[in-house]
C-alpha cells in the first residue's frame, strides 16, 4: 500500500492516471502532454507500474499504458482529487525538468 | 503483442489466495459445526461474512484481473464495465457484511440473498450491454486495449467461474429457507454449473489449427 500512496502522492503520475481514464495510451501520446523529459517521464511510468496502479504492453515499437486501479485503489485516486490534492488547473505542466531522484523520492 | 507483466501478475496471486484463505474458513466453520463446537446461529452468521468477505475481495481486485480485456469490445468501455461491476461488488460485500454482522439472522439473509441477486442482474445487464456492442460491430476510437497473458486469463476465468458459483449457491441458500426445495435448486445449479464448466473448459483449451 505504501508504494500506491507514494505513487499517488506526485501531480504528474496523478494527472497520468487522469489521463488514463478516458483510454488506454501510449507513452508517446502521455508524454506530449508533458513539459518533461522522457527519463523522467520514464520514471513516473515505472513507479506507477510498481505499484500496480498501470500495466504496460508493447504493440509494435510503441508501449501502451491502461488504467489497471482496483477499487479501494480508485476510490483512493477520487478522495486525493477531491480533497486538496487537486491539480493546478488544467494545465498540470511542471515548469522545469526535475532530477530523476527528485522524481523518485518527493 | 507481447505483455511486459509478468506470468502470474500480483493482482491474480492476490485473488486466488484471498479466495483459497476464505474457501479454508468455510470449511473450518463448517467443520467446527459437525464437531459441536459453535451453534447453528453462528455458523449461519460465520458463513454469511465469509462470502460477504469474498465477494467485497473479488469485487475490490476485478478491474486489476481485466477478465473483459480479450472481448473485443472498446476497451474504454470494458475498462469502465470493470469498474462499475467491482463497485457494485464490493457495496454488496459491504452491506452483506454489516447485515451478517448487526441484523437479527433472518433479515440478515433475506437482506443479503436479495442484495446479491440484484448485484448479480445489475452486474449480468452491464456485461451483456456490452457483449451487444461489441457483437454490432461498434468501433473504437481508442487505442487497441492492454490485455493480460494467457496463462493469468485461464486462471482468472476459473477463479471468476468458482467465484459466480459460490455467490450465487450462497444467494439461493440465503433467499431460500425451505430444505427440500433449496436442495432441488441447488441440484438444478450444479447441473447447470457443470454444463457451463464443460464448455468453458472446452472453449480454453481448443487448439487453434496451424496457418
Amino acid at each position: 500500500m505504501n508504494m500506491v500512496f507514494k505513487a499517488l502522492s506526485d501531480p504528474t503520475r496523478r494527472h497520468v492516471l487522469e489521463l488514463l481514464e478516458k483510454r488506454p495510451m501510449s507513452a508517446g501520446d502521455l508524454a506530449e502532454h508533458f513539459k518533461v523529459s522522457k527519463p523522467t517521464m520514464s520514471a513516473h511510468f515505472a513507479v506507477l507500474r510498481e505499484a500496480g496502479l498501470i500495466s504496460s504492453e508493447r504493440q509494435g515499437k510503441s508501449v501502451v499504458y491502461a488504467l489497471q486501479l482496483s477499487v479501494l485503489e480508485d476510490a483512493l485516486l477520487r478522495f486525493a482529487k477531491g480533497f486538496g490534492w487537486r491539480l493546478q488547473g488544467a494545465a498540470p505542466v511542471p515548469s522545469k525538468k526535475r532530477p530523476l531522484r527528485e522524481v523518485l523520492n518527493p | 503483442m507481447n505483455s511486459v507483466t509478468p506470468r502470474y501478475s500480483h493482482p491474480v496471486k492476490m485473488a486466488v489466495s484471498g479466495m483459497l484463505a476464505i474457501t479454508a474458513v468455510m470449511v473450518a466453520v463448517a467443520i467446527a459445526t459437525k464437531l459441536n463446537a459453535i451453534d447453528a446461529a453462528t455458523t449461519k452468521r460465520a458463513l454469511g461474512l465469509a462470502v460477504a468477505a469474498m465477494v467485497a475481495l473479488i469485487g475490490n481486485l476485478l478491474p486489476k484481473l481485466r477478465p473483459l480485456s480479450s472481448s473485443g469490445a472498446d476497451p474504454t468501455k470494458t475498462i469502465a464495465a470493470e469498474l462499475l461491476t467491482g463497485r457494485i461488488l464490493v457495496t454488496a460485500g459491504i452491506a452483506d457484511a454489516g447485515l451478517f454482522l448487526f441484523a437479527p439472522l433472518h433479515v440478515a439473509r433475506f437482506g443479503a440473498g436479495l442484495i446479491g441477486v440484484g448485484a448479480i442482474l445489475i452486474i449480468l445487464t452491464s456485461v451483456a450491454s456490452l457483449a451487444w456492442r461489441a457483437m454490432s460491430g461498434e468501433k473504437s476510437a481508442a487505442a487497441p486495449g492492454v490485455g493480460i497473458s494467457a496463462s493469468n486469463r485461464k486462471v482468472v476465468v476459473y477463479l471468476l467461474f468458482a467465484f459466480a458459483y459460490a455467490f450465487a449457491s450462497a444467494c439461493v441458500a440465503f433467499l431460500v429457507d425451505e430444505g427440500a426445495r433449496r436442495d432441488a435448486l441447488a441440484n438444478w445449479m450444479t447441473i447447470g454449473y457443470t454444463v457451463l464448466f464443460a464448455v468453458l473448459f472446452a472453449m480454453l483449451n481448443r487448439k487453434r489449427p496451424a496457418r
